[in-house]
């Protein structure tokens, strides 16, 4: 059967458990539960019921302790019959029934004190076999012997860690508290019937009790006195943390529980108040027969259950009396022990650290626990009553105390550990003693408590340790949005590299490659044919465009030997064109009007192309550099020379040509009669009309453009600012057709018309073909896909 | 080199002069608008001796380092220095410079205007089967039309109907107006960029 | 009159740059998802994780040109791209068809470096000027994309036709491209050539999509709450047009 796993801690349990052993909350959200709210009294149950919730170890120490109470009993029994004394009011042995929670199964009789807290057959759940029947691998058995006597309070911690050792439980679990009158109950939480209303059950009845069931079935364990419950039952306040001490926390509040306690000694002693504890005679009868138990305890009188659990107030004040000194103020404040340590665990009054400071007497063992048990009668109380006290308790004995205020421990004398408590211990520590140090250990040497002997133990800060798991951290890193694209690229890439890489295919390569050469040779051979052959089949336009038909009235107005500015700014690389545009109409205005030029350019080589240009088209023209003509050259500066040439020529090209006849005259911009650009850019053009808009003053601007730039110059000569357009070739062979002078153009335009034809159909009918082909070669990768 | 903040102030109050003596008819500003104007033409000229300059000491480092393709930066530098000998002792306009024009300067570039031609008719040809959608399809087919629009055919000359009302439709009316559009968007962006230079939002001198 | 109205979008457009910029957010401005530059953003960290580097071509336009702002908006890409790769093994290269552009490089790409607190790891060689026409930086560019185990092309700033063939050398090393020009011709380029392109106004948008600066993120809005007050402006002037009220 799986282990339950408590939601609190996340620790595993038995499936039997209704409380966790590690961290006392339930495992099982009960039907009728209600969350716990500070100040609440706890709800009563029985013992019996609570049975299941107990170790394994504790059970043992349970049946131990109940097998040497058999025992004791059966010793006293005999010393009174031999001997008889006046009975003394035994501490019980509050783990003395350990050893026989193994054997619970087993047909032991219990005292009938724990009869009343043993839970009912058929309430108690199903237990886990165990191999062994041991749960606890290092369980070890508990010795209420009398080295722990003389331990007191101080060695609870380190029977605390005999614990740890025994099973790794940090805190012993608390058994349930009986259902019994003047109790308070714990929800959850287990009580031994002597501390309900403990003190309550007569010192003969727990005398009588015979240990013989509880000896049956039980491992042999050494002759214990029988456990008295060191607190009177009935005003025993259960505790609300569940940890060990917290069923100590109580302890002043019940002192006063039975109304039947016997006065306290007047020696005040840690025996005095023990037999003075009530004894649980009120408890009520156990759910369920306890059966592991099989043995009935005499339980001293104050650890016999309270008569009236609510009335505890009256108990108290009437246990009040009989308590020691030193558990006094205890008694005195009940509501605030609820949750408290334990009244013999604080700190005493001024006035009582004498009496603290006494050796403390023999007292007897505390009764073992009694899981599940119910509030025993009174004889089971007796019997309880009659468990051997624990070395802690008995040793417990008001001693010397320094100003030990609350929570300084190193005022308390160390003492000597209870059995149980020492078994708990590390076993360094046991095996070498408290005073030994692990060489390689670092840290302070613990001296107290239950790591006592050890190093580099670490505090125990509210809150450093948790149980249960530990806080999932988020190791997501936060990186930002070119942080992840960045990776993503990275990772891209390292991907690639295991990646074989297609070659792009040197046959691509070398289809675009022939067909590249395919398309240039026949390009080639195209114009060379027609070149060579002197083909004139294509007509010339028959008539100017409207645009270069504006340019017939501004050649007519022009003056003869009129001042011109030429600009010459195209590249070598579209010379061809230009000079093949331009070439008919700047014939005709040489021709006709045989004007004085100013050459100029805003590109470096423009010089040299004006040159060229004058010399292979306007030959028969005989214009002579220096008198017909003059090359200013480079202007730099772009618009701003433009703009600054237009402001002032002389200025913005400082050269000594300005003296010769050509340009002799001109001194403003506004001296020339007419601007002609030759330019293969719109921008240029553009430039030119702009930054000479203010300056030309009504100039004409005549402009010869490559045809590309023809388009962005036509918005310029419909708005005025450009007087005449000639565009292209085409413009260039209209002028060729309408003056007849054998211009370049007409060499060109067959060729040119050819090769035009040619790109036309190429791609019309190319475009189309690898169109087709395009979508095949998709459509075989769609159905490859 | 830190940002210099006597930079951005040049840059500023000339861009600002020169913007308002192009708008503003004060005569103070005229003039001033045209000194500065003459001073961006000589560092403009100047510039160009900086970018020879530049080239020379490009292929002189590839030379010196032995780089893929060192021979012809040596070939470079050899012509560089030539033209440059030739046109300080003839003058630009000299024979010898002539010469390097129409027979070196003139022919490469007309080749490379020739390959030109054959790059983009290779790529128009190809440019359906790359990106076959409407666009594309549209663009050659406007390609197409203003070729034969501007074709003149043995015998009958212009292509009537291509010629007469397409060609000039085409060129004058979707091109331009295309274009019109287009250097539109380009002015505002000259605009804003200039303005940014202006207000030195964004200055593309003086370091950081 | 012509003067007012630029005036008046100059102003509006700098308070609003200005209050978008200083107020602060509880959360940054959400934009639409553009893919390239999701794709710039992984690709800066697999270059510096398998030890290659990054070409960062900035164009052609120099500062004092209409196209200065399309090359400062790559400068400022480039520092960010510059600090997030610095550590590489094999640092960032930037190059640029104009020398301002090419100066101006380098002192990014310095600035980065100290940014990130690796000072002695920049080279100055490691922003160049590719050449001074637009052919022969794409033929500079080029062989930097080709020679220098180069695993991610940025293509930003202005552009002509030459794009074309720096996306061909990217493709033939297999390299990553992301492109974005102000030329609208080049534009056209990419498109075809590129896998995903960057239209119009994008490229002005890297730096804020890239980075985390407050500035570069009000710009994108300004110029968003400004795009709209253009639209609807247009609108409006071609209703009243069409009207006849202008």
């Amino acid at each position: 059967m799986a282990d339950l796993l408590c939601s609190h801690c996340g620790m595993p349990n038995p499936p039997g458990q209704n409380v966790c052993s590690f961290c006392r909350q339930p495992l099982r959200a009960p039907e009728d539960s209600q969350p716990i709210r500070p100040g609440e009294l706890p709800t009563k149950k029985t013992t019996a019921e609570l049975e299941p919730v107990l170790p394994d170890w504790l059970k043992d120490a349970r049946a131990n302790a109940r097998r040497v109470d058999a025992e004791n009993a059966v010793e006293q029994a005999q010393a009174a019959v031999e001997h008889p004394a006046p009975k003394k009011e035994e501490v019980p042995d509050l783990l003395a029934g350990l050893e026989s929670a193994s054997r619970e199964e087993q047909e032991d009789d219990i005292p009938e004190w724990m009869r009343g807290a043993a839970p009912a057959p058929a309430e108690r759940p199903a237990k886990p076999e165990k191999p062994g029947g041991e749960t606890f691998p290092r369980r070890q058995e508990i010795h209420w012997d009398d080295e722990n006597k003389s331990a007191g309070l101080p060695r609870l911690s380190a029977g605390l860690l005999r614990l740890t050792e025994m099973g790794g439980m940090a805190t012993l679990p608390i058994p349930s508290a009986p259902e019994s009158a003047g109790l308070l109950r714990l929800s959850g939480d287990a009580m031994l019937p002597w501390m309900r209303g403990a003190g309550d059950e007569p010192a003969a009845e727990k005398d009588e009790r015979k240990p013989s069931n509880r000896l049956a079935g039980q491992s042999a364990a050494p002759q214990e006195q029988p456990p008295v419950s060191p607190f009177p039952t009935g005003s025993l306040q259960p505790p609300s943390t569940g940890e060990l001490t917290g069923w100590l926390d109580k302890v002043g509040s019940e002192f006063a529980a039975p109304a039947d306690q016997p006065a306290a000694e007047s020696g005040d002693s840690v025996g005095d108040w023990l037999s003075s504890l009530p004894r649980g005679e009120d408890l009520p009868a156990p759910a369920e027969s306890s059966e592991s138990f099989g043995e009935d305890i005499d339980l001293p009188e104050w650890m016999k259950p309270a008569a009236e659990p609510p009335a505890a107030t009256k108990t108290e004040q009437e246990s009040e009396a009989s308590l020691p000194d030193w558990m006094k103020p205890a008694a005195e404040s009940p509501a605030e022990s609820k949750g408290d340590a334990p009244g013999w665990m604080r700190e005493p009054p001024a006035n009582e650290s004498a009496r603290l400071a006494e050796p403390a007497p023999e007292v007897p063992r505390a009764p073992a626990f009694v899981p599940g048990a119910e509030p025993a009668e009174s004889s089971q109380e007796n019997e309880l009553f009659s468990i051997e006290m624990p070395d802690w308790l008995s040793n417990i004995a008001p001693t010397d105390q320094k100003s030990a205020s609350a929570g300084t421990q190193e005022a308390i004398a160390p003492a000597d550990l209870p059995s149980w408590v020492q078994a708990m211990r590390p076993v360094e520590s046991v095996l070498l003693g408290p005073s030994f140090t692990v060489p390689s250990a670092e840290g302070p040497l613990e001296e107290n408590g239950p790591l006592a002997g050890l190093r580099g133990v670490l505090p125990a800060a509210g809150g450093l340790i948790q149980p249960g798991k530990s806080k999932v951290q988020a190791i997501r890193l936060q990186s930002s949005e070119a942080q992840q694209s960045s990776a993503a690229l990275l990772e891209q890439m390292l991907a690639a590299e295991t990646q074989a890489k297609p070659l792009r295919g040197g046959g691509r390569l070398v289809s675009q490659r022939v067909l590249r050469w395919i398309i240039s040779a026949m390009l080639i051979l195209l114009v060379t044919f027609t070149l060579l052959g002197g083909s004139q089949s294509v007509p010339l336009p028959a008539a100017l465009p409207e645009e270069s038909n504006m340019l017939l009235p501004v050649i007519d107005l022009l003056a003869e030997g009129a001042p011109v500015l030429m600009i010459f700014d195209y590249e070598p690389a579209l010379a061809g064109e230009m000079e093949a545009a331009a070439a008919p109409f700047v014939d005709r205005v040489l021709g006709l009007r045989r004007p004085r030029v100013t050459i100029l350019s805003t590109s470096p080589t423009g010089a040299a192309l004006a040159e060229r240009f004058m010399a292979a088209t306007q030959s028969r023209h005989n214009y002579r550099g220096g008198e017909d003509y003059v090359n200013l050259g480079y202007l730099p500066g772009g618009t701003a020379g433009i703009l600054s040439f237009a402001e002032n020529p002389r200025a913005a090209m400082p050269s000594s040509l300005w003296v010769l006849a050509a340009a002799q005259d001109v001194n403003r911009f506004s001296d020339y009669a007419a601007v002609i650009l030759l330019t293969d850019q719109a921008e240029t053009a553009r430039a030119w009309v702009e930054q000479t808009g203010a300056a030309r003053a009504g100039l004409p601007l005549l402009v010869v453009s490559s045809a590309q730039a023809a388009p962005m110059i036509q918005p310029y000569l419909l708005s005025g600012q450009v007087n005449g357009l000639v565009s292209g070739l085409r413009g260039g062979a209209a002028f060729e057709s309408s003056s007849g002078l054998g211009s370049p153009v007409r060499r060109y335009w067959d060729a040119y018309n050819f090769a035009t034809l040619f790109a036309a159909l190429l791609i019309v009918f190319g475009g189309l073909w690898n169109f087709l082909a395009g979508a095949r070669a998709r459509r075989q990768g769609l159905d490859e896909a | 080199m830190k940002r210099s903040p006597v930079a951005a102030a040049i840059a500023i109050s000339v861009g600002l002069i020169i913007l308002l003596g192009t708008f503003v008819p004060i005569p103070l500003f005229a003039a001033v608008r045209l000194e500065l104007v003459q001073w961006a033409a000589i560092l403009a000229g100047v510039a160009v001796l900086v970018g020879i300059g530049n080239l020379f000491s490009v292929h002189y480092q590839k030379v010196r380092r032995r780089e893929k393709g060192w021979f012809y930066s040596l070939t470079l530098l050899f012509a560089m220095l030539a033209t440059l000998l030739a046109g300080v002792i003839f003058g630009p306009t000299g024979a010898w410079m002539q010469a390097a024009l129409e027979t070196i300067i003139f022919p490469v570039e007309a080749s490379l205007m020739a390959l030109l031609s054959v790059t983009l008719l290779y790529a128009g040809i190809r440019l359906l089967r790359r990106r076959a959608d409407w666009m594309s399809a549209l663009f050659l087919g406007t390609v197409a039309l203003a070729l034969l629009a501007s074709v003149s055919l043995p015998v009958i000359g212009e292509i009537p109907v291509l010629s007469d009302w397409i060609s000039p439709w085409l060129t004058y009316g979707l091109a331009a107006g295309g274009a019109r559009g287009l250097v539109l968007g380009v002015a505002l962006g000259a605009l804003t960029t200039g303005l940014r230079a202006l207000f030195a939002l964004d200055r593309p001198y003086g370091g950081k | 009159m012509t003067q007012a109205l630029p005036l008046g979008l100059v102003i509006l457009a700098a308070v609003l740059l200005l209050a978008l910029t200083f107020i602060k957010r509880k959360s940054p401005p959400a934009f639409r998802e553009i893919a390239a530059l999701a794709r710039l953003k992984k690709a800066a960290g697999l270059a510096v994780e398998d030890g290659t580097r990054l070409h960062v071509s900035l164009g052609r336009g120099g500062l004092v040109s209409p196209r200065g702002a399309a090359s400062l908006s790559a400068l400022a890409l480039l520092r960010q791209i510059g600090e997030q790769t610095s550590i590489s093994d094999r640092p960032p290269v930037a190059t640029s068809g104009d020398p301002v552009l090419a100066a101006l490089s380098q002192d990014t790409l310095q600035a980065a470096c100290q940014s990130a607190g690796v000072d002695e790891l920049f080279q100055p060689t490691s922003g160049r000027l590719g050449g001074l026409t637009p052919f022969s930086y794409a033929a500079g560019a080029m062989t930097v994309a080709r020679q220098e185990q180069v695993s991610t092309d940025v293509l930003m700033g202005d552009f002509g036709a030459e794009v074309g063939l720096l996306t061909e050398a990217s493709e033939r090393e297999n390299s990553t491209l992301i492109a974005a020009t102000s030329e609208p011709s080049a534009q056209a380029i990419l498109f075809a050539s590129a896998a995903e392109p960057l239209v119009g106004e994008e490229l002005f948008a890297a730096p804020a999509y890239i980075g985390n600066d407050p500035a570069q993120r009000a710009s994108l809005q300004a110029q968003d709450i400004l795009r709209w007050l253009v639209i609807l402006a247009l609108l409006a002037a071609a209703g009243m047009k069409m009207v006849g009220l202008i």
